[in-house]
């Protein structure tokens, strides 16, 4: 009987109860002229919001707003803040300090250390410390040669954090020593050997660049680079000393092969150091006595004269024929021109004191990596690196008096190759391991440069 | 799914005549079909205030609102007045960018409520409306379905159904003429599904008891 009742009431829907057509139609125009009246004539553009809603169409809609929105929210963040670290990182890679994307540079780094803390590879993390002083390095390199105005803050800064980061290395490879689990250091130690190089390059032509200057902040900055230098020394010894550490424990992944050859490479390194001082105060000595030795106005040969050589960029003291001419009226620049050059000639002598010394060391180090002792040859090698310092230091003095006593400015790479005087430089540089052996070039070097003047005139 | 089910086997009970589960699938295929259809409208006249799409929306609903007021008011003219008023009213509502879950129950309600309204004005203003007038669609209101050519049966169905209480006749209408799903008769009148089955149940029973 419901049948009949749902089947009759089915039939009552299509027994004519339906609108006039005539109406519906007239009804639909006013309708949607009426609706019309209250458009604006403006189209929607494209929103997120619209997203969703059409969203809505196939799916139910607290489904989209509750699950499908949040989703793809959560998704959105992942995927900006993923790509957006890995783009920061890429483009900070040479951010220096006072730049917005620094941060993200040094975050992206201590990341790296943490991370490996975490593991517990006390070897990587001394590789990342180390990478991140040679980041520092490059930075101090780079705050220097620019024009930025905070420079004086800045740097100083990047040296500080260098000198954290190598003491960083220090102490890690201290432990890496103490600690007997930690085995294949062969690897680490390499690498840090490559990374204390570009360290030491970085720091030496920020060296150089300092010396053009005369402000007194950067003669102080000179002298911390300096120190900073010995440390990176210092962490270079202590690798060699955890690789001869490793190899006497057993260590197989470390050769006393490889150690041999990785003191003999320091040791060149330190011999050829130790020339170049002596150089830089032999140059020194030159120009103070190149100035003394001018006659008349005529008489500017010093203006040609090189120092730092032994630097990738040298740095030339300009005497004009002016600086000449003073200095025979103004009897204060006579007196400094006098003390200077005692103070050069005290430096040579003790160079040259230095330098024999060095020959001593050298020496006995050979013989020590010949009878294959070497537990002693790392202390030989911390001697030598004291040696390398006390010439270092002393060069520095020299060519600081210099530079303080006249005017010096930085000579282009191109323009040395005009300089008539570089070949002999560089012919010194490549027979200067051979120098140490025969002390007597010295003195010949001196005789050559005085030629090279002689060919300019 | 269960929904799915529950309506199927409703559907194969109520009309008992073998229908097989391919028509139902069928019915049920194109009622989505055109739920998509709907909310895709809606979604154009939202977000675009597209008055086309508004169109094509009155075109789909349109002779079963008219005849759901009709049924009510028992006038032709009342009814056309009252079903473009509804339409304007629908139009607003969905441009207040309010959630709708589903159209039909929207606009059934809108018309429920816009019925209701007018007995209501016509109830608190007596003296205006003239006596014989009202008189006449409480006339027409009785004897609508005298107006119209019906079989016999039919017609008893359709006195029967004016004879109940109004809360069944609405009902009744919505689901076996209309042919609403129980959650937008729920939708419509505010009431939970269990209470819209509960009031069915009784309604047809009522008509039962009525026809015999």
């Amino acid at each position: 009987m419901s049948v009949d009742i749902v089947n009759n009431l089915k039939k009552l829907k299509d027994s004519g109860v339906s609108p006039d057509k005539e109406w519906v139609a007239k009804n639909r125009d006013l309708l949607l002229y009426q609706v019309k009246n209250t458009v604006q004539e403006e189209k929607s553009s494209f929103s997120v919001s619209n997203l969703w809603s059409a969203m809505s169409v196939l799916m139910p809609k607290r489904l989209v707003y509750s699950v499908v929105r949040p989703l793809a929210v959560i998704c959105l963040i992942i995927g900006l803040t993923s790509s957006g670290w890995i783009a920061t990182v890429d483009a900070s890679y040479n951010a220096l300090p006072g730049d917005w994307l620094y941060p993200a540079k040094r975050a992206a780094e201590k990341t790296k250390i943490v991370a490996a803390s975490i593991v517990g590879s006390k070897k990587a993390e001394t590789k990342y410390h180390a990478e991140a002083a040679k980041q520092r390095a490059e930075e101090v390199k780079q705050i220097v040669k620019g024009t930025d105005q905070d420079k004086k803050t800045k740097v100083p800064q990047a040296i500080s954090d260098l000198r954290e980061e190598i003491n960083q290395v220090d102490k890690n490879l201290e432990e890496i020593k103490s600690d007997p689990s930690q085995t294949q250091s062969d690897e680490m130690v390499k690498n840090i050997k490559v990374e204390t190089d570009n360290i030491k390059l970085s720091l030496k032509e920020v060296q150089t660049d300092l010396l053009v200057s005369t402000e007194n902040e950067d003669k102080i900055l000179s002298q911390s680079i300096a120190e900073t230098s010995s440390e990176v020394k210092a962490v270079e010894v202590k690798a060699v000393e955890v690789a001869v550490a490793k190899h006497l424990e057993g260590d197989v992944s470390v050769t006393s092969e490889e150690i041999v050859d990785m003191i003999g490479i320091a040791l060149q390194d330190a011999v050829e150091e130790v020339e170049e001082s002596k150089q830089s105060v032999v140059e020194a000595g030159k120009v103070v006595e190149g100035v003394k030795s001018a006659k008349d106005d005529s008489d500017i040969a010093a203006d040609i004269l090189l120092l730092g050589t032994t630097s990738t960029i040298p740095v030339k003291v300009v005497i004009t024929s002016s600086t000449i001419a003073q200095a025979k009226v103004d009897s204060d620049l006579q007196v400094k021109i006098e003390e200077v050059s005692t103070q050069t000639k005290e430096a040579g002598a003790k160079t040259e004191e230095v330098s024999g010394r060095m020959n001593e060391k050298v020496n006995e180090l050979k013989g020590l990596l010949e009878a294959g002792t070497l537990e002693t040859v790392v202390e030989k090698m911390k001697e030598v690196n004291i040696v390398v310092k006390e010439a270092g230091d002393l060069s520095a003095k020299a060519v600081a008096n210099v530079t303080e006593a006249f005017p010096v400015v930085k000579v282009a790479e191109s323009e040395v190759e005009d300089v008539i005087n570089v070949p002999v430089v560089v012919e010194e540089n490549t027979t200067s391991t051979e120098a140490v052996e025969e002390n007597t070039t010295s003195t010949e070097a001196v005789e050559e440069n005085t030629t090279s003047t002689e060919v300019v005139e | 799914m269960a929904v799915i089910n529950r309506f199927s086997t409703l559907n194969v009970h109520l009309l008992s005549n073998k229908s097989n589960n391919c028509n139902i699938f069928l019915t049920y295929t194109l009622s989505t079909m055109s739920k998509i259809t709907e909310k895709l409208l809606l979604y154009k006249i939202s977000t675009n205030k597209d008055p086309e799409s508004f169109g094509l929306l009155y075109d789909l609903y349109v002779e079963k609102i008219y005849r759901f007021i009709y049924f009510k008011v028992g006038s032709k003219e009342v009814a056309e007045d009252i079903t473009s008023e509804v339409f304007l009213k629908v139009w607003d509502h969905i441009n207040k960018d309010k959630e709708i879950k589903s159209f039909s129950g929207l606009i059934y309600r809108l018309a429920r409520n816009t019925i209701i309204d007018l007995y209501r004005s016509r109830a608190r203003e007596p003296q205006i409306l003239d006596i014989e007038e009202s008189y006449n669609i409480a006339d027409t209101n009785i004897k609508w379905f005298e107006q119209i050519d019906l079989k016999a049966d039919v017609r008893s169905v359709a006195e029967a159904l004016e004879k109940i209480k109004q809360e069944y006749k609405e009902v009744v209408t919505l689901r076996y003429i209309e042919e609403l799903e129980i959650e937008e008769i729920a939708q419509i009148m505010d009431k939970k599904n269990v209470a819209v089955r509960v009031t069915l149940h009784r309604a047809v029973k009522k008509l039962k008891e009525l026809l015999n």
